[in-house]
């Protein structure tokens, strides 16, 4: 970081008022202990040892880095078969999409959906998702922030679903296991898919929601935490 | 135990107001205490920043006890099974894992092995030795140290995704075999129910301030059974 020699002051200058950086504060990720970072860059957390730092450190280009691999390995993922099966000597490929389509035929429209929104709009999704929130801390906002940070939840949380395909080859590889008749095996299209949901979920990782809100310099943002009570959350 | 008793016991955390940090947009703001069932959410980017914690530990230590237990059962028993044609195929989820070795897909049995076993394994193990000592006052070794580790394996349990998996396989296999959950399955389920029950005892500031109010009791304790000192509550 360019800023990373200048004096403490100069260093928090470059925060938004309001923020903790700002103060020369900040919150562990781990256990949410307020520390102090002198001049340091980073520190460790006095209660629960992580390390702490203003904000991730190169953020934006690991986020970038793993989101284009995810992109690369995203074309296997889909064109390559996941699931070979083999009945009476006929042998069947079945890619991602085409899985779908036989799910879809054989009349459970209700479960080829399901698969259908974690394997294909769920990583389609997320990587154009992260080029969104990339694009808005690198050039000006997509939205305002508050949406750009509900996105960012959304991407944390829905991440993993797309795992379900990979579950069901491993289940089905060791399940239909019948040599003469019928037998299933993992096709390399697997690998890649899980390939996809592991850098996808990396690069969500990597990327600091903070400095979506760094650009903003809003002076009014201050003040006290939102409550929420149980009714509420029951009625929302 | 009536409500009302019980809560008297358990005492609400003094209004009092801190300072908290927000995660993910860096405001600093005051945090007011949280009553029963509330949260607290950042005023700017409304994003949860504290919930309200039951004080007790036996819950939470008897629900990651229960997780514990269903986890290692939904291990040795197959999740599901096959029947055709006579023959019977079992799916353990170690079992499965290996077969994806043996077909040569050693990588996606790794990624298998850490999200549907590994992970769900050190999330229930971790917080269960964090939890139970400090139930009875001491610190468990290593406890930061293990903290991180349960903080870090956090997002890559995928239990649930592996629930949805059974059930889409299931269907699948339907038209061409008897297929059957087994009760692997089963111990899983129960151990992503106790898993969601867990979920606010999965956050590190809840964690911390179990192993505050512990410490600090123990130090009442010392204080009052050494005579040194008079506890005025």
């Amino acid at each position: 970081m360019k800023h990373a020699a200048d004096s403490p002051a100069a260093l928090a200058a470059h925060f938004p008022a309001g923020s903790a950086a700002r103060s020369g504060l900040t919150g562990c990720h781990a256990c949410g202990q307020i520390v102090r970072l002198g001049i340091e860059a980073r520190a460790q957390c006095p209660r629960c040892g992580s390390s702490v730092h203003l904000r991730k450190p190169n953020s934006l280009s690991r986020c970038w880095a793993f989101l284009i691999a995810a992109m690369v390995l995203y074309v296997p993922a889909n064109v390559l078969p996941i699931m070979i099966t083999t009945s009476f000597g006929d042998t069947q490929s079945n890619t991602i999409l085409s899985g779908i389509i036989v799910l879809w035929n054989s009349g459970s429209w209700d479960l080829a959906l399901i698969v259908f929104i974690a394997s294909m709009v769920v990583p389609l999704g997320k990587l154009l998702a992260l080029v969104v929130l990339l694009f808005s801390v690198q050039r000006h906002p997509l939205g305002n922030l508050r949406q750009l940070s509900r996105l960012y939840r959304l991407v944390e949380m829905v991440g993993k679903w797309s795992m379900l395909d990979v579950y069901v080859v491993t289940l089905l590889a060791t399940v239909v296991r019948f040599d003469a008749f019928m037998s299933v095996h993992a096709g390399s299209g697997a690998l890649a898919f899980g390939g996809v949901v592991v850098l996808t979920m990396l690069a969500a990782q990597a990327f600091d929601p903070r400095l979506l809100w760094d650009a903003a310099h809003d002076d009014e943002a201050q003040g006290t935490a939102r409550l929420k009570t149980r009714e509420e959350k029951n009625n929302a | 135990m009536d409500r009302g008793e019980r809560d008297k016991n358990s005492g609400d955390v003094p209004a009092r107001l801190r300072t908290i940090v927000c995660h993910e947009c860096d405001l600093l703001q005051h945090a007011e205490a949280v009553p029963r069932g509330g949260s607290l959410h950042c005023q700017r980017c409304d994003a949860a920043l504290l919930r309200w914690v039951a004080h007790g530990l036996d819950r939470p230590v008897a629900l990651a006890l229960t997780a514990v237990v269903s986890f290692l059962l939904g291990n040795i028993f197959p999740v599901m099974t096959l029947e055709f044609q006579a023959q019977r195929m079992d799916a353990t989820m170690l079992a499965s894992i290996w077969q994806l070795h043996a077909q040569g897909e050693t990588v996606v049995g790794l990624l298998v092995l850490v999200t549907a076993v590994l992970a769900p394994a050190l999330l229930t193990g971790l917080l269960l030795w964090l939890l139970l000592p400090l139930r009875f006052g001491f610190r468990a070794p290593g406890f930061a140290p293990l903290f991180r580790v349960l903080m870090a394996v956090s997002s890559w349990a995928m239990v649930e995704v592996l629930m949805l998996g059974v059930v889409v396989s299931l269907v699948k296999l339907g038209h061409m075999a008897t297929a059957s959950a087994g009760i692997g399955l089963w111990a899983y389920g129960a151990t992503m129910l106790l898993l969601t029950l867990l979920s606010s005892s999965l956050q590190g500031d809840v964690i911390w301030s179990h192993h505050e109010r512990a410490m600090r009791n123990r130090h009442a304790q010392e204080t009052a059974d050494g005579g040194v000192a008079q506890v005025t509550p």
